[in-house]
């Protein structure tokens, strides 16, 4: 018995979503709908997702035949850790607008990629963030989110 | 780059004067108008044509935000939910005001804001071909009416005033067309001028933009239009029909009454402007300025008459 | 000849220059921004358009547009994230070139290809803009969903080696893109009640996840294995004449291919990168070696991209429709200064018409420069400290999907995306087929429902249309060739 390669276990995650997803599409809401020429709103979804169905078995099949990819338990600790410390600043910078959260982000990032000179680190975080702050908010006049403390940022 | 940002400093400068005079009124800082719509549309262009004036007449810097997406009501939504401070309004038009609530369940309705006021309302007309065989409704609606479901009308968006316009002359006529639905004008045009549909419903400034290739079988008002005298209308020609496109500003609900008032000044001082009243006369749309009070009773009248046609065309869920 | 004159009057000014120079500038700028691109850059200089003169007004916004296409690739290849969605397929051998330490040289490859693509499509505007404008006629919604599925093949194409896995992607690409409204119902699809939900899935938040968030965490789970140092040119090189000597066909075809999707109102640049990238992969010199860094592909996806930005006028000067969203604001701009577009503009206003030409070449041959100076900026940011400039990608990408429509929502699509685009790339998924998804599933769903509504319901009279026919059959023949070939071979070793 071969091990599922890291691909069989997408492509079997990809199968079920993919199964859960045309199972939606009898849904009582699409049925309700105006019909054209006698293709409703699932008409198209449905060949696609018939499509990705078959293409994931496809790719459940063929990952039993390959290696089992060597992830280091290292490497994906780190990049755990930097996925979580980006899914934290998108959620903070809604919460406390763009210039707080890009401080301390664009502060810690770094060290968790690898890079320790404090310093270059805090320079660089303190210029880069006003910089674009500065160019999108004021030259750009893409107005970006702000705090509910300051006025201006 | 300079230019711009020699202008924005100029800007800045003078919003920075503004705010130490007038410390306590409003407004102390610059204001966001959200637009519902992408860039370089024809709400995103009427905005900003009247944001320019507009921002003179407040003394502050105003700021065109684009919030696009779902026909208009990601944009109405967030104005809706915005902080309730008048530095934060939306230039909403009829279609996300008054037609979408009724498709499906949305996180507003018009109870959901303050109005500051009408800022365009077009006149619109069902165009067809320059060489369409047909010259007037009647010829149209005979051909209809002999030969059922073979005019193909173009629709810019499911459950807009130009869809609603045109279940509305098939209910009143008689007559029976197969609707096919485009995203937007500029695909509903090319299909027109491709053959593939035969006629469609557009604002007036359209039909005065493309007057070599298009023309005009009615307006779809109850009287003529001050800017287009010499255009029939549907009522003149024996439907009676009046679906203008509209926009307005309108502020999330529970806005200070002295912000109000200022927004509702400012609207008019730039509509009455040169840039703007030179810019509408060009497209042949008249002024259509209506105060706070006047366009919150219109909306609300549009939404109810809105309400009907949907139900009437089986769209209303 | 007195009309020429007269348009080389109106650009020989100094605000026309100007605003060549400054669109051109803040055009590359924003098209090397991930997440910003062609409409935000127009739109940051829209207030301004207005109090101008209208060929100044006009250069801004032609400058912007055709610096913002080209720009995009500079990204792509830098950091492996399209700046715009127009430069996905500048990504596939553009970064697998600066990762070889050339840079410089994919810069130089690029810039040259855009260059040569954007000045062939003015002259194509200049010979024969309102014929191609009446043959672009001949396209309705059947033919356009005929050649949105001769687009897909591309898929294919960008996912040899991993087949399976890349035709699944391109289907997840497809499928997200009907999240949302469906445009011929007005049914919402696959919101689960929810509201924000309803806008949709956002083409360029998605690519900015996908490309720089996900790079990101790939080089975060790397970052604990040393690797070798790469030597990184800094600069910009020009690819000697006897490089290009083999490619010429393959710049012509894939300028031609630019031209022609370009006057299609509607398709836009990815599309047409795509169609050349298959058809390199299909006839190239060294079509084996797609996708590993090499120069033909940079040449065909660049030059077919810069191609669409002049025939884009096509139909926007000549029927005064509009191709994109950033020629609909051009189109609004010309009628704010009194200039309707439409068949008589090319006897009425010849002078204008010469004039948007000029510009268009002016603005050509500034990118160049302008690739050529920004290229010394931009290749030095390699050598910065990786965890540096992953950091500040990362901020400038988030920024940037934000910037798009102002919606927070798009800030999570992002972060989703990326974390999605991660855990894919980790299982060998190519990712340029789910951008290629997204980017032709809605032309390819409406496109067939409202030929359906206009066939009545026959999807055999989609047959009876003799240019939906013969893309049909090109397609066939695209999906058959690897077949056909080796066959060929066969034959002759027999």
């Amino acid at each position: 018995m071969m091990k599922p390669s890291f691909a069989s276990l997408i492509g079997g995650l990809i199968l079920l979503i993919t199964a859960f997803l045309f199972s939606h599409t009898f849904d009582e809401a699409y049925q309700t709908s105006l019909l054209t020429a006698g293709r409703g709103p699932v008409f198209y979804p449905r060949i696609v997702l018939g499509a990705m169905g078959l293409f994931s078995v496809i790719v459940i099949a063929e990952g039993f035949a390959e290696e089992t990819d060597a992830i280091t338990g290292r490497g994906v600790l780190i990049a755990l850790v930097a996925v979580a410390l980006t899914g934290a600043y998108i959620f903070s910078i809604e919460q406390a607008g763009f210039v707080i959260p890009t401080l301390f982000f664009t502060f810690l990032l770094p060290f968790v990629l690898g890079y320790r000179n404090v310093p270059i680190v805090l320079v660089i975080s303190v210029t880069y963030t006003f910089a674009v702050w500065y160019v999108f908010e004021k030259l750009f006049l893409i107005i970006l989110p702000s705090s509910p403390w300051f006025e201006v940022i | 780059m300079k230019f711009i940002r020699s202008s924005i400093v100029a800007l800045a400068a003078a919003a920075g004067l503004a705010s130490t005079a007038l410390a306590a009124e409003f407004p102390a800082k610059p204001v966001t108008i959200i637009v519902p719509f992408s860039a370089g549309g024809g709400t995103d262009i009427t905005t900003r044509t009247l944001a320019g004036p507009m921002a003179e007449a407040l003394g502050v810097e105003i700021v065109v935000k684009n919030t696009a997406g779902a026909g208009g009501t990601i944009g109405a939504a967030e104005t809706a939910r915005s902080k309730p401070n008048g530095y934060t309004i939306g230039m909403m038009p009829v279609g996300p005001m008054t037609t979408q609530p009724h498709l499906r369940e949305l996180p507003y309705n018009p109870e959901s804001f303050d109005y500051i006021c009408q800022a365009y309302s077009a006149p619109s007309s069902l165009v067809v071909r320059k060489d369409s065989p047909f010259n007037s409704l009647q010829d149209m609606l005979e051909h209809a009416k002999a030969n059922p479901g073979t005019l193909n009308y173009g629709v810019q968006a499911v459950g807009s005033i130009p869809h609603v316009a045109g279940l509305g002359l098939a209910a009143a006529s008689g007559a029976e067309f197969t609707f096919i639905p485009y995203k937007g004008s500029a695909p509903t045009f090319k299909a027109m001028l491709d053959g593939s549909v035969d006629m469609f419903v557009a604002h007036i400034s359209f039909l005065t933009k493309n007057s070599d290739q298009v023309k005009s079988l009615a307006m779809l008002t109850s009287e003529r239009v001050s800017t287009a005298q010499d255009l029939p209308t549907a009522t003149d020609q024996g439907v009676p029909m009046h679906f203008p496109i509209w926009g307005g500003l309108v502020a999330p609900k529970g806005i200070p009454a002295e912000a109000k008032a200022a927004l509702e000044a400012a609207c008019e001082a730039g509509m009455n402007s040169e840039a703007f009243s030179s810019r509408m006369a060009d497209l042949r749309m008249p002024l259509a300025f209506m105060g706070s009070a006047d366009f919150e009773a219109f909306v609300n009248a549009e939404f109810s008459k809105n309400d009907k046609l949907l139900t009437a065309a089986g769209l209303k869920k | 000849m007195d009309v020429f004159a007269l348009g080389l009057d109106h650009v020989l000014t100094m605000s026309a220059l100007g605003a060549i120079f400054i669109g051109t500038i803040l055009g590359v700028a924003v098209g090397v921004l991930p997440g910003l691109g062609s409409v935000i850059g127009i739109t940051m200089v829209l207030p301004f358009t207005y109090s101008m003169g209208q060929i100044p007004a006009l250069a801004l916004m032609l400058g912007i547009y055709c610096g913002s296409v080209y720009g995009g690739s500079i990204s792509a290849i830098v950091i492996n994230t399209p700046g715009t969605p127009q430069a996905a397929a500048t990504a596939l051998d553009g970064f697998p070139m600066a990762q070889r330490g050339d840079a410089d040289l994919a810069i130089g490859w690029a810039t040259a290809a855009s260059v040569i693509g954007g000045l062939f499509s003015v002259v194509v505007l200049i010979i024969a803009a309102p014929q191609l404008a009446a043959f672009s006629l001949n396209f309705t919604s059947i033919e356009y969903f005929a050649l949105g599925i001769f687009a897909l093949i591309c898929i294919a194409n960008v996912s040899r080696g991993a087949m399976a896995k890349g035709l699944l992607a391109g289907a997840i690409g497809l499928f997200l893109a009907t999240i949302g409204v469906d445009h011929v119902t007005g049914d919402m699809r696959f919101t689960f009640g929810s509201f924000e939900m309803t806008a949709g899935i956002s083409l360029i938040p998605a690519i900015v996840g996908l490309f720089a968030l996900s790079e990101v965490f790939m080089r975060a789970s790397e970052s604990a294995t040393v690797k070798a140092q790469i030597a990184h040119n800094v600069g910009f090189r020009l690819p000697p004449f006897s490089q290009w000597m083999p490619r010429l066909w393959l710049l012509l075809k894939s300028c031609t291919i630019g031209s022609f999707v370009g006057t299609l109102p509607g398709t836009g640049a990815a599309t047409a990168a795509f169609i050349a990238y298959s058809e390199a992969k299909r006839s190239a010199p060294n079509r084996d070696k797609l996708g590993t860094g090499e120069p033909d592909g940079l040449v065909a996806a660049e030059s077919a991209n810069n191609a669409v930005t002049g025939s884009a006028m096509v139909p926007t000067l000549a029927l005064g429709i509009p191709g994109d969203p950033v020629t609909a604001v051009m189109l609004g701009t010309f009628i704010v200064h009194g200039i309707t577009p439409g068949p008589r503009l090319f006897t009425e206003n010849l002078d204008l018409v010469y004039a948007i030409f000029l510009i268009l070449i002016g603005v050509n041959i500034l990118m160049f420069f302008i690739g050529a100076l920004g290229s010394q900026l931009f290749t030095r940011a390699l050598r910065m400290p990786e965890p540096l400039l992953m950091t500040m990608v990362t901020v400038i990408a988030i920024v940037g999907a934000y910037g798009v429509r102002g919606n927070p929502l798009d800030l999570i699509t992002a972060f989703l995306a990326g974390v999605g685009g991660f855990i894919l790339r980790k299982a060998g998924f190519p990712l340029a087929p789910l951008v290629i998804g997204m980017v032709l599933s809605q032309m390819i769903e409406n496109s067939l429902r409202q030929g359906l509504l206009l066939t009545r319901g026959s999807f055999l009279a989609f047959f009876e249309r003799p240019i939906a026919l013969t893309l049909f059959i090109l397609t066939a023949l695209m999906l058959a060739w690897p077949a056909i070939r080796w066959l060929r071979a066969r034959r002759q070793e027999a």
